[in-house]
């Protein structure tokens, strides 16, 4: 979707303020924010997808003023939201009213590191890409209301395949439920004067990582 | 600018809710802005463009939070500050605390329906033949200016066709930042929707705007 956070070209946001020795949360409450989100993901109640579309689908006013965990845990709560894992009243309240659902998955204190070691590998058995190193290709030009990797300031341009990634879990159709759909995933060029209309150095380029299905031979 | 108030294509707003019988101003205080806008645009101290930067040019988070006559006083503050028609001390106090600065106009109340019905006509005499007519192929510009322009973003890089020439009109991209009315013709351009998203609920749906040559280039 064409929301709040795909800001690739967006302006006004003034400049960008790197903060000196920036710790690595600014609020106890950060902290708990990312315990809580990874753990929850441990219920297999929903996949990366699903969450990343539930932070972008938020208001945009509500998204563009909200902090980095701030977003995360108003999609949190979405996620939680839908699949009856909490009620707005449990939210309010902060005490649990209903009982638990049972869910598939549990993350216990003791396997958090071996979890997190591990991480959630989309790659998936290969599949024969279409493209190969050194194709032109051409994004197509397409505004799904639904979730896209594809940023839209890299729609309708050509570029150049850089790298095969190999065969990826495809996140437009995972983030719907409508399964995992894996397919090529390329590392595509564009020259910056492509994207933008005009570049400070010809050779500044553009590279992204993109989903088969975003392409067209150009 | 590709600024917050650049909307077109832009998802997650949720549905429009029409109003029945939606009054003019919702509250007093709009009805003031409106006229205070009104009142402080006759000093000459900024031109439209200028106005129309000022409001685009508040920070995305709050532009997206405000409300119509929210976003106009927060740009005519803008405007009056950098004027030096207002200082930080006399916003926060609400009291004039330095003499006021001379303008070049004013409007008084016994001239405000006829400037009201007179508007501010953009139309100037032509400099120089239009480039374009009806029925030609233009690809609008892939650009992407830090300054004002009237090229919305979800337009830029695609082909239309000239359906209409307007004559020649102040150049919003060069009055906006006190560059002058630099007069260019102005044109309707109809485009296909299938051409501008890439898909359309129907083949004959079209999408036409009201673009400056410069935005143009042969097809």
């Amino acid at each position: 979707m064409n929301g709040p956070q795909d800001l690739g070209g967006q302006m006004g946001f003034g400049p960008v303020a790197p903060e000196k020795d920036e710790p690595i949360f600014h609020a106890p409450w950060e902290k708990k924010a990312l315990a809580l989100t990874l753990a929850m993901g441990a219920t297999r109640e929903w996949n990366i997808d699903i969450s990343r579309h539930a932070r972008e689908s938020l208001p945009p006013a509500q998204y563009l003023g909200s902090s980095y965990y701030e977003i995360w845990i108003a999609g949190l709560i979405k996620l939680m939201l839908a699949k009856g894992l909490v009620t707005e009243a449990e939210v309010s309240s902060g005490k649990m009213a209903v009982p638990a659902k049972k869910v598939a998955g549990k993350l216990l204190a003791s396997n958090v590191t071996t979890a997190l070691a591990k991480g959630g590998p989309s790659s998936r058995p290969d599949t024969v890409p279409r493209y190969k190193m050194g194709d032109k290709v051409r994004t197509r030009n397409m505004h799904p209301v639904t979730h896209t990797r594809l940023p839209r300031y890299l729609r309708g341009h050509q570029g150049e395949i850089v790298r095969l990634h190999g065969t990826h879990v495809f996140p437009d159709s995972n983030a719907h439920g409508k399964g995992e759909a894996p397919q090529a995933l390329y590392t595509v060029r564009f020259a910056a004067r492509d994207v933008w209309g005009e570049a400070r150095h010809p050779k500044d380029a553009v590279s992204a990582d993109l989903w088969e299905s975003y392409l067209e031979p150009a | 600018m590709n600024g917050p108030h650049d909307l077109g294509g832009r998802m997650g707003f949720g549905p429009i809710a029409p109003e029945k019988d939606e009054p003019v101003f919702h509250e007093d205080w709009e009805r003031r802005a409106m006229a205070l806008t009104s009142g402080m645009d006759s000093t000459g101290e900024w031109t439209l463009d200028m106005s129309r930067h000022a409001n685009e040019r508040i920070p995305p988070a709050q532009y997206l939070s405000m409300s119509y006559y929210e976003i106009w006083i927060t740009g005519l503050v803008d405007l009056i500050t950098t004027a030096g028609l207002v200082t930080n001390e006399e916003l926060a106090s609400g009291q004039m605390m330095a003499s006021a600065k001379k303008v070049a106009g004013k409007l008084m109340a016994a001239e405000l329906a006829s400037v009201l019905a007179k508007g501010d006509p953009v139309t100037r005499p032509a400099t120089r033949p239009p480039r374009y007519t009806p029925g030609d192929k233009v690809r609008t510009r892939n650009m992407h200016p830090q300054g004002h322009t009237r090229l919305p973003l979800y337009l830029r890089g695609h082909v239309g066709e000239i359906t209409r020439l307007h004559g020649t009109h102040i150049f919003p991209d060069s009055n906006a930042h006190g560059r002058g009315e630099d007069p260019r013709p102005l044109y309707t351009v109809t485009f296909s929707a299938g051409e501008v998203w890439g898909t359309a609920r129907h083949p004959q749906d079209t999408i036409s705007a009201d673009l400056w040559e410069p935005y143009l280039e042969p097809a």
